[in-house]
């Protein structure tokens, strides 16, 4: 049931990490530890795009699960970006600042060529 | 022949016969071995339900009891400025949230008459679980220990170093970075008329309805607390909003606002009702809200706290009387006084009003505090007294009309404005206090 909510596909050092259905308190820290414990094999990875198109919403429990990728990613030296968030996410990511230290992107296509 | 026949038929016969007996008699001994299996399974089926129950029970007694430490943690009253009125409301979610609120006086020593603040702040953590509750008390202790430790009593407050200082504190706990912390601060300046505020992680507005004004919105979001981000000295400003009389500020968690229905969002509908109602005082506006969202909601509960505080201004005559059995008498004449000046309006509900307010200092056996505001729309009377409750005043005056009863209206009829009329006594109460409303103007909305 997890794995079906995220899929992590990894090409060269860019991956891309995709959540499917709401990230909210109930599964947040499952969908966290899986996904980190799929990019602890990938050392190649120092990109990681999380596409939040096929999330619905994002509790603030969700919110801490994408600062935790953040950091983790920072502690690798690399660098999280955020794909596709639909409008009701985009304006969380607007009103709470997070734009200003993980960048978001319209869409996958253009989060892979910026990032 | 025909014997040798017969006598081959009858030996495949026996040996038919002898071969269905053996088969019967192993498929009942595989049937019983399988009966005894399935009775082996089914009690082991039956000890890990149990189990499964016991512990569902044990996380539940735990849940109940973080639940009942958050509960107890949240303040018993709010200190309220003598020329406000203040109501909070707050509804966990179905185990635990992380919401938490306060207002205190902030003590300034032998400074407070140049100094006359408040600090008031609301935050909610992410998470409904016991780390939550565990949160709270980190947010709340460091809060407590900023006052203890950092501020000397006339020293001027500023809530973007009282964030730094929590955000600090937060960092060195090395708390888990999924963990976040969405809080709002602020001093309510009782000399400047003004609310300065920091803020952080909140993703809905706060409202300001002022009376000739618009609706106003204002952000209060900006990047939480987070280990995941570090400390962030420089991000959190300290704003400034004019708190002029006759102004109502409605400050509230993501719980409330992000509520859904369907489609809808309750955020949107809040607007609506603060724009119509925005004359109604403190707690009685509480009360519309909490009805109305209730009817939003239905029978889904929401999986946040509800938390919301609605703090008001109002213009006007205000008195603040202190009362205790030495002084009922003579404060007795000066309440008489107070109502008295209405009577010019021929208000049909002025006596019965009067009638009450003279009924609780009648045999005055404990302190009671009472506020009282007269303007050109309404007259308002706060009773409050930790010791007695309110129920046996409002069984005795069943002409009262709680505003939480107008859900009904609501219920048949969303669209349909509610009406308040000068033909009534409308009430609120809380643990301590109950409010007493006289409208002087039919349908003020």
């Amino acid at each position: 049931m997890l794995e079906e909510s995220l899929e992590l596909l990894v090409e060269k050092n860019t991956a891309v990490l995709k959540f499917d259905g709401e990230v909210i308190f109930d599964n947040s820290n499952q969908l966290k530890e899986e996904a980190k414990e799929r990019l602890k094999g990938k050392t190649e990875v120092d990109k990681l795009i999380i596409d939040l198109s096929k999330v619905p919403y994002l509790d603030s429990s969700g919110v801490g699960v994408l600062l935790s990728l953040f950091k983790f990613m920072r502690t690798r030296e690399g660098s999280l970006a955020i794909a596709e968030p639909n409008a009701k996410i985009r304006r969380v990511f607007d009103v709470t600042k997070m734009t200003e230290i993980i960048p978001v992107y319209m869409s996958l296509e253009e989060a892979v060529n910026q990032n | 022949m025909n014997q040798s026949l017969l006598l081959l038929i009858l030996f495949l016969l026996a040996a038919l016969i002898l071969y269905l007996a053996a088969k019967l008699y192993f498929l009942k001994k595989e049937f019983k071995w399988l009966e005894l299996e399935q009775e082996n399974n089914s009690q082991l089926l039956n000890k890990k339900e149990l189990k499964i129950k016991e512990l569902e029970r044990n996380i539940k007694v735990k849940l109940e009891k973080a639940r009942n430490i958050h509960q107890r943690m949240l303040p018993d009253r709010l200190a309220e400025p003598a020329d406000y009125f203040i109501s909070d409301y707050y509804q966990p979610a179905e185990y635990i949230g992380g919401d938490y609120y306060n207002i205190f006086k902030i003590d300034h020593g032998a400074m407070d008459p140049f100094f006359d603040q408040y600090l008031l702040y609301f935050f909610d953590v992410s998470g409904h679980g016991i780390d939550s509750t565990l949160l709270s008390i980190f947010v709340n202790d460091s809060i407590e220990n900023y006052f203890k430790l950092r501020h000397s009593p006339g020293e001027k407050i500023s809530t973007r170093e009282l964030m730094n200082y929590i955000d600090q504190r937060y960092q060195k706990e090395d708390f888990p970075d999924d963990y976040l912390v969405c809080l709002f601060i602020a001093v309510l300046d009782r000399k400047k008329n003004t609310l300065s505020y920091s803020s952080g992680g909140f993703q809905y507005p706060i409202y300001k309805l002022a009376n000739q004004e618009s609706l106003e919105e204002i952000n209060i979001g900006g990047l939480p607390i987070s280990t995941a981000l570090g400390a962030l000295k420089d991000s959190r400003q300290e704003k400034t909003v004019d708190f002029k009389k006759n102004t109502t500020l409605f400050l509230s968690t993501d719980g409330l606002l992000e509520q859904s229905s369907g489609s809808e969002i309750y955020f949107q509908q809040l607007q609506q009702i603060l724009k119509k109602y925005k004359f109604l005082p403190a707690p009685f506006l509480k009360d519309l809200i909490r009805s109305d969202f209730y009817n939003f909601t239905g029978d889904n509960q929401g999986s946040d706290d509800i938390t919301f505080l609605v703090i008001d201004r109002p213009q006007g005559e205000l008195i603040n009387l202190h009362l205790s059995r030495e002084n009922a008498e003579g404060k007795k004449l000066e309440i008489m006084e107070f109502i008295n000046q209405n009577s010019w309006s021929n208000h049909s509900q002025l006596g019965t009003l009067k009638d009450i307010i003279l009924s609780q200092l009648e045999n005055l056996n404990s302190e009671l505090k009472i506020k009282a505001l007269n303007n050109q729309q309404l007259l308002i009377f706060s009773l409050e007294n930790s010791e007695v409750g309110w129920e046996s005043l409002i069984n005795n005056f069943p002409e009262l009309t709680s505003i939480t009863e107008k859900d009904l209206n609501l219920a048949h009829n969303q669209l349909e404005d509610i009406l308040f009329s000068r033909e009534e006594i409308y009430f609120s109460s809380s643990k301590d206090r109950i409010y007493f409303m006289l409208l002087k103007k039919e349908n003020l909305n």
